[in-house]
C-alpha cells in the first residue's frame, strides 16, 4: 500500500509551510496577514489532498541492514533507520485532510471576526495544525515527545489568546500539567530507549519482537504507565478532563474546533503507538478500556449539568474522546476501525456544533442556558444546523456518528463485553439530552423579556459555507461510510499484523 | 395518609438537595438526569465483575445500588470531584497513575 | 491545599509510594543493561560531519528534531508575550470582558551603587562577546546556538536590571521579534538546499556524507567551513557543512524568543509606539 519512497516531497512541506507562515504572520502582527494566511492554508489543503503515499527520512541518512551491514535508502529493505522517519499513509491522508479543512475555515473566520493584532493568534493556529500533523505522521519516539510538548504549549497559547480571566486560568492550569505529563513521556521514552536502543518506533518493536523482553517486562510496564499519563493529558481523558474541557470552553469556538481535532489526532496516534509497543503485555488493553469508559461517562454526566452551551460541547468532546480510545483499547480489528472512524466523525460533527456556537457570538455572544434568546427566530439556519449537528453527535442515521458507533457496539459485543455496548448507547442518548437542553433554551424558547433588540445580524458567508460543508460531509459519510473506511481498514490491518 | 405524606416530603427534600442558590428548572433537570445516569453507570460497572464470578457480581450489584440510593443525590459530589481545582486534578491523577502501575506491575 | 489534608493526603501518599517503587524497580532492572542500539552506528559515523560528536548528533543526525525543539522555544516566547498582552484578540461583534494585562515592573535605578554602575556595561559587553565566541566555535566544541542565545539574553537582562528602560542594549519590540523570526525561519529554510538537491529535507549538502549531490554544491556549502585536523597520522580535512549556519540561526532564535519574554515581563506590552 505504502510505496517505497524514502523522500516523499509532501511531508516536509506539510510541516515547514505552517511553520514559516506562523513566523511571518507573527512578525507582521497586524498588516497583510489575511492574504498570506489564507493562501498558505489553501496550499496546505491542496498538498494534503494530492500527496501520494510514502516515507520521508529527514536529513537524508539511510538505514543500516544489521545482517549485511550495508546502508540502504530503500524503505522496503529492512534496516535500522539512522534518520527521523515520517510516514504519510492512508490514515495520515484522511486525518490531515480534515484538519487542514478545519484550519482553512478557522483562519478565514479569525481574520473576519476578530479585532486587529491577530498575527500571534493565527500563528498559533498554524502551529497547532503543524503539531497535529507531526503527531500523526511521526514514527519516532523522541520526536513524538517534542510534538506533544509543542502541542500542549500551543494549546495554552490559543486558550490564553482571548485575554479573559477564565481563559487565562484555564491556560495556566493546563500549562502547569504539561510539565508533569511531558516529563512523564520523557521518562517513558528513556526507559524504552534504554531497553531497545532505538528511537524509531518500528525498529524498537522489531527489536522487542526479535530478542524478547524476558524479565525486563517491569521496565516496559513502567514505560507504559508514563505513556498513558501523556495520553490522558494530550487527549483530555479522565482524570485530566476538567482542565482540558476548561480549555475547550474558554477558547473561541473556531479555535476549539482545531483544538479538538488536534487532541483526537493525538489520541489516535499515541493510542496506536501504545498498542504497537505494549500491546503484547497483559492488562494493557484493560487499562486503556477502563480509562475510556470512565471518560465517556464522566464527560457526558458533566455535560448534563453545565449551564453554558460552550461548556456542554466542551464536555461532550471529552466524552466522545472516550469512544475513540475505547475502540483503540479493544485492540481488535473492528475496535480499531471503529475507534479511528469515530475520531474522524467526531471531528466533523463537533466542528458543526462549534461553528454554530461561533455564530452565537455574532448574536451578542451569549451562550448561557440561564436565559432564553430565541435565536431560531433570528436565524433559522443556525438553529437547524445546530439540531442537525446534535443529531449527528447522538449517532442517529443518516449522519456519520451512527456508522462508527454501530461498529464500536459490534466490536464490544464480539469481544463479549455487552455492558460497554450498553454504555455506548447510553452516552449517545445522553449526548442528545445534554445538547437539546442547550438548544431548547438558546434557540427555541421565546425570551421572557420582550425588549430585546431584533436587529438583523449578518453572519459571515464563510461561516455558513463552513457549516454547510461539514453537514454535507457528515451526511455523505453517514450514507457511504466506505469513503472513509477505505483509508482506515488497510492501516488497521497493518497495525494488527505486526 | 401519613405514609404518603412522608413519601412526598422525602421526595421534595430529595429534589431540594439539587438546588443551591437560585434554582433554575433546566439546571435541576440536568442534575436529576445526571444522577440517574450515574446510578445506571455504576450499576453497569458492577455487573462487570461477572467476568470474575457471577455471584460476586450479583452481590456487588445489590450492594452498590443500595448504597447509591442511600447516599443520593451523589451528583453534587461527582460535580465537586470533577472541579477544575488544580489540587483535586493532581490528586486524582496520582491515584489513577498508581492504580495503573499497581495493576500492570503486580496484576500480571 | 485543603484537599490534600486528612484521609486524602494519606491515600495520595500511598499512591506516590507505589509509583516511586515502580519507577525505582524498573530503573534498578535497567542498571548496567542499557542497550546502546543505534547510537553505536551514530558515533562510528559522527566524525564524517563535524569533529565534535555532539554537534553532529544535535544538528545533523537529529537535525530536524532540533528544529522542532527550537520551535518550542519560539512558541514559548510567543505565548509568554501573548499572556502579557501582545496580540490578544477579541470578537468584533460582541462585547467581552476587557483583556487581562500586566503592568510594567517599576525600576529604581537611582539606588544603584557606583561599582555596579561602572561595572555593568563592561560585564554586559563581555557576556556578549563570550556569546559570539561560543556560537562561532560551535562545530568544533560542544557549545552552540542555545548557549549563545541564553548568554546574550542574560547580558540584555543584566543591562535592563542595572540601567532600566534606557539601557545600553536597547532592543526595540519589532527588532526582537524580527531576530526570532530570522532565527527560526533561517533554520527552517536551511533545509531547503538539501530538499531541492536530493529530496531529503535538511540533507547536509556541505558535508555530503552519502555522496548524493554534485561536487559543485558540495564545494559551495562545504568549503567556507572547511577545517584541517593536524594529527600525528597526518593532516585531514573535513567540513561540517550547514551545521555552523544552523547554529547561528539557532542563536538568533533563542535571543529573539527569550529576549521577547524578558521584554514583555519587564516592560509589559502596549501596542502603541514603534
Amino acid at each position: 500500500m505504502i510505496e517505497s519512497i524514502s523522500n516523499l516531497w509532501s511531508i516536509p512541506l506539510l510541516v515547514i509551510i505552517p511553520m514559516l507562515t506562523a513566523i511571518i504572520v507573527n512578525f507582521l502582527y497586524d498588516k497583510a496577514i489575511k492574504p498570506i494566511a489564507i493562501s498558505s492554508a489553501i496550499i496546505i489543503l491542496i498538498i494534503s489532498i494530492i500527496s501520494p503515499y510514502g516515507y520521508h527520512w529527514f536529513c537524508g541518512h539511510p538505514a543500516l541492514n544489521p545482517e549485511t551491514l550495508t546502508f540502504t535508502f530503500n524503505p522496503n529493505i529492512f534496516g535500522y533507520k539512522l534518520s527521523l522517519e515520517f510516514i504519510f499513509g492512508p490514515l495520515q491522508h484522511i486525518m490531515i485532510f480534515i484538519s487542514s479543512l478545519i484550519l482553512l475555515f478557522c483562519v478565514i473566520l479569525s481574520t473576519i471576526g476578530l479585532t486587529k493584532h491577530q498575527g500571534p493568534y493565527i500563528a498559533l493556529l498554524f502551529l497547532l495544525f503543524m503539531s497535529s500533523a507531526i503527531v500523526i505522521m511521526v514514527n519516532d519516539l523522541y520526536h513524538l515527545w517534542i510534538a506533544v510538548e509543542i502541542g500542549s504549549l500551543i494549546v495554552v497559547g490559543i486558550a490564553a489568546a482571548s485575554g479573559t480571566s477564565i481563559s487565562h486560568k484555564a491556560a495556566l492550569k493546563y500549562g502547569l500539567f504539561s510539565a508533569i505529563s511531558g516529563a512523564g513521556l520523557a521518562v517513558s521514552l528513556a526507559l524504552v530507549l534504554g531497553l531497545t536502543g532505538f528511537s524509531n518506533i518500528s525498529d524498537a518493536i522489531m527489536y522487542l519482537k526479535q530478542f524478547g523482553i524476558g524479565e525486563m517486562s517491569t521496565v516496559l510496564y513502567i514505560a507504559f504507565g508514563f505513556f498513558v499519563l501523556s495520553w490522558m493529558y494530550a487527549g483530555g481523558l479522565a482524570p485530566i478532563h476538567p482542565l482540558k474541557s476548561e480549555v475547550y470552553g474558554a477558547s473561541y469556538p473556531h479555535g476549539t474546533a482545531l483544538l479538538q481535532a488536534q487532541s483526537k489526532l493525538m489520541l489516535v496516534a499515541i493510542g496506536i503507538i501504545m498498542l504497537r509497543l505494549f500491546g503484547m503485555l497483559p492488562f494493557v488493553k484493560e487499562v486503556m478500556i477502563f480509562l475510556s469508559v470512565i471518560t465517556m461517562m464522566i464527560g457526558v454526566i458533566m455535560a448534563l449539568i453545565q449551564i453554558d452551551f460552550r461548556w456542554i460541547i466542551a464536555y461532550l468532546i471529552i466524552s466522545h474522546s472516550g469512544f475513540v480510545t475505547l475502540g483503540i483499547g479493544l485492540g481488535t480489528q473492528e475496535g480499531l476501525i471503529g475507534g479511528i472512524f469515530q475520531a474522524v466523525n467526531d471531528i466533523i460533527y463537533m466542528t458543526i456544533l462549534l461553528l454554530c456556537c461561533e455564530a452565537l457570538f455574532y448574536f451578542g455572544g451569549k451562550t448561557s442556558t440561564k436565559e432564553a434568546y430565541d435565536i431560531a427566530k433570528k436565524s433559522p439556519f443556525i438553529a437547524t444546523a445546530t439540531i442537525l449537528g446534535a443529531i449527528a453527535a447522538s449517532g442517529i442515521p443518516p449522519f456519520n456518528g451512527f456508522q462508527s458507533e454501530i461498529i464500536l457496539i459490534q466490536a464490544c459485543l464480539k469481544e463479549g463485553l455487552p455492558e460497554i455496548a450498553v454504555l455506548i448507547l447510553m452516552v449517545s442518548v445522553t449526548t442528545f439530552i445534554a445538547l437539546l437542553r442547550g438548544i431548547y433554551r438558546i434557540f427555541l424558547k421565546p425570551p421572557e423579556l420582550q425588549d430585546q433588540d431584533n436587529s438583523n445580524v449578518d453572519l459571515p458567508k464563510v461561516l455558513i459555507i463552513g457549516i454547510i460543508i461539514f453537514i454535507i460531509l457528515s451526511i455523505i459519510i453517514g450514507i457511504y461510510p466506505d469513503i472513509v473506511l477505505r483509508f482506515i481498514i488497510p492501516v488497521v490491518k497493518e497495525v494488527l499484523s505486526i | 395518609m401519613t405514609s404518603t405524606e412522608t413519601f412526598y416530603e422525602k421526595l421534595k427534600k430529595w429534589l431540594d438537595n439539587f438546588i443551591t442558590g437560585s434554582g433554575y428548572t433546566n439546571i435541576t433537570t440536568g442534575y436529576i438526569t445526571g444522577e440517574l445516569q450515574f446510578l445506571v453507570f455504576i450499576i453497569i460497572l458492577s455487573v462487570f465483575f461477572r467476568l470474575f464470578s457471577v455471584p460476586l457480581a450479583i452481590i456487588l450489584l445489590i450492594f452498590i445500588t443500595a448504597f447509591a440510593l442511600y447516599f443520593a443525590p451523589v451528583i453534587k459530589d461527582v460535580e465537586k470531584e470533577n472541579m477544575n481545582d488544580l489540587n483535586r486534578v493532581l490528586y486524582w491523577m496520582v491515584i489513577y497513575f498508581a492504580i495503573i502501575i499497581a495493576i500492570t506491575l503486580w496484576g500480571g | 491545599m485543603e484537599e490534600l489534608k486528612g484521609k486524602r493526603g494519606i491515600i495520595a501518599l500511598i499512591a506516590l509510594i507505589i509509583i516511586t517503587i515502580g519507577l525505582l524497580s524498573s530503573l534498578e532492572k535497567l542498571t548496567g543493561r542499557v542497550n546502546p542500539g543505534i547510537s553505536e552506528v551514530y558515533n562510528a559515523l559522527a566524525y564524517l560531519v563535524a569533529p565534535n560528536n555532539l554537534a553532529t548528533w544535535v544538528y545533523d543526525w537529529r537535525g530536524f528534531d532540533t528544529l522542532i525543539e527550537t520551535a518550542v522555544i519560539y512558541v514559548g516566547g510567543l505565548v509568554s508575550a501573548l499572556v502579557i498582552g501582545r496580540g490578544v484578540v477579541q470578537m468584533k461583534k460582541c462585547k467581552q470582558e476587557s483583556p487581562v494585562t500586566s503592568k510594567p515592573l517599576e525600576f529604581r535605578v537611582e539606588s544603584l551603587t557606583v561599582i555596579l554602575e561602572y561595572l555593568g556595561i563592561p560585564a554586559a559587553i563581555l557576556l556578549i562577546s563570550y556569546g559570539i565566541m561560543i556560537v562561532t566555535g560551535s562545530s568544533t566544541s560542544g557549545g552552540g546556538g542555545f548557549q549563545c542565545g541564553v548568554i546574550m539574553t542574560s547580558a540584555y537582562l543584566l543591562a535592563a536590571i542595572l540601567y532600566g528602560k534606557n539601557n545600553p542594549i536597547k532592543f526595540g519590540k519589532r527588532f526582537i521579534i524580527g531576530i526570532g523570526a530570522i532565527g527560526l525561519g533561517g533554520y527552517a529554510l536551511l533545509g531547503l538546499p538539501g530538499y531541492l538537491a536530493t529530496g531529503y529535507w535538511q540533507y547536509n549538502i556541505g558535508a555530503d556524507v552519502w555522496s548524493l549531490v554534485p561536487s559543485i554544491l558540495h564545494t559551495i556549502f562545504g568549503d567556507p567551513f572547511r577545517l584541517s585536523l593536524i594529527l600525528k597520522e597526518g593532516v585531514f580535512y573535513s567540513t561540517p557543512g550547514i551545521v555552523p549556519l544552523i547554529n547561528i540561526a539557532e542563536a538568533f532564535n533563542v535571543i529573539g524568543a527569550i529576549g521577547l519574554i524578558y521584554f514583555a515581563f519587564l516592560y509589559g506590552w502596549s501596542d502603541e509606539g514603534e
